[in-house]
């Protein structure tokens, strides 16, 4: 079965029930969608599937022939963040980070669908299958509706590397 | 596992449904295979098999591996609304099919709605009411569902929390050219949704809408479950059936029916 991930074709050699969630984790080693409940409830899992946000818990190998999935590495990366991503980091959008890579590719999806700005009821709508245990919601609703509107704070919160003095 | 191209490869690969597990949105089979409670022998996969076409029109005909996403675009109510119910990353995935199977949100919108099931399996293809397939669906593949447009509809639904479980209980209202029809779902986990006709005669008979829900009690046998009991079942469905019927109400008046 191949299909495209993050622009780079892939030949998978799971069997073809195996869900796109561990060949994504255990074949590429692309960690950023998280497996959480997997079976679909949690969100954690999400990645793009042809633009679309899908649960990678969900998906099988054999559906995927010819697809194109983008997981959250390819987004963006600490010195090109995306601009969700420095919404995110601006309006203290995550905590402990794991429904994040999620959310991220819910709420990116969701803005280019509306292609401008978002209301706070559609961010709930889009993002209604995604859990977070930390923020209560509030400040992933504010990056969201921020990013569409093309706002910028202006200041973003240290990354904990940068705090450890690991990164510039 | 076999990726048929057509309807009728489709049909040919899923013969009378013995040891075939089909598989659609994913959204059923997968978890049970991941948490290894289904251990499939051969897989039917509808991706390519061309089930998923709409057609618009007097009746609606959405194929069964159409998503719940394609379906709310152009379904009436209650069915949009039924279909509306999980999130935005399921609807998306999840089929038509799949939900009727399984006993899912759709059920009480489309006996609501008189919809019919076209399906194929033993002994041949069959289209059946929906109430009368949903009571035995197993060893059937949903090629259709064929939905009459009503006049009007309304879907309502109580649920727990989260927004994947079960319903609490699910009620659908439509008028259509015959009179008002209802039906719910939700009476027991993955039970089959039924219609409502003695709430539907007391309807008939000019019943105030209040008075003609309390009569919902007659035509369901709800159950306990892990998401509420057979007592709290009884109690909220007249309550949630007249909320439905009072929205008819309002729809009616709005568009100048009565």
């Amino acid at each position: 079965m191949k299909f495209v991930v993050n622009g780079a074709q892939h030949t998978t050699v799971a069997g073809p029930l195996t869900t796109l969630l561990y060949v994504l984790r255990e074949e590429l080693g692309l960690v950023g969608a998280k497996a959480g409940c997997q079976h679909g409830s949690c969100g954690a899992c999400t990645v793009l599937i042809d633009g679309e946000p899908r649960r990678s818990c969900l998906t099988v190998v054999a559906t995927l022939e010819g697809a194109e999935v983008t997981t959250v590495e390819a987004l963006g990366d600490r010195s090109h963040l995306s601009d969700v991503q420095v919404a995110f980091n601006e309006h203290y959008a995550a905590q402990c980070g794991f429904c994040t890579p999620g959310m991220l590719l819910a709420a990116t999806a969701l803005i280019k669908r509306k292609g401008g700005p978002v209301e706070r009821d559609e961010v709930v709508e889009a993002l209604g299958g995604h859990y977070c245990r930390c923020t209560g919601y509030v400040r992933i609703l504010d990056a969201v509706v921020a990013a569409s509107r093309g706002e910028r704070l202006g200041a973003m919160a240290p990354s904990a590397l940068e705090i450890r003095g690991v990164a510039p | 596992m076999v990726v048929p191209s057509s309807a009728t490869a489709a049909i040919a690969a899923f013969g009378d449904g013995a040891g075939i597990t089909v598989l659609a949105g994913g959204t059923v089979v997968t978890p049970l295979v991941t948490h290894g409670a289904l251990w499939p022998h051969r897989v039917l996969v509808l991706r390519a098999a061309g089930l998923d076409g709409i057609e618009d029109g007097a009746t609606l005909v959405v194929g069964g591996a159409a998503t719940l996403a394609a379906l709310a675009e152009v379904a009436p109510e209650p069915l949009a609304g039924a279909a509306r119910i999980p999130d935005y990353e399921i609807r998306g995935q999840a089929t038509v099919g799949g939900n009727v199977m399984i006993g899912g949100d759709l059920q009480p919108a489309l006996v609501a709605l008189g919809a019919r099931v076209r399906s194929a399996g033993a002994g041949g293809l069959r289209v059946d009411p929906v109430e009368d397939f949903i009571a035995a669906p197993w060893g059937r593949l949903v090629l259709s569902l064929e939905v009459p447009r009503p006049q009007a509809g309304a879907f309502l639904q109580q649920r727990r929390r989260h927004s994947h479980t079960h319903p609490v209980l699910s009620v659908a209202v439509a008028r259509r050219a015959d009179g008002v029809h209802v039906a719910v779902g939700g009476l027991a986990e993955r039970a089959p949704a039924v219609a409502c006709p003695s709430v539907e005669r007391a309807l008939a008979a000019g019943a105030p809408v209040r008075e003609a829900a309390e009569r919902v009690v007659e035509d369901v046998q709800p159950q306990d479950d892990s998401l509420a009991s057979a007592w709290y079942r009884r109690r909220a469905l007249p309550v949630l059936v007249a909320r439905a019927l009072e929205r008819l109400e309002q729809l009616d008046a709005a568009e100048g029916r009565r």
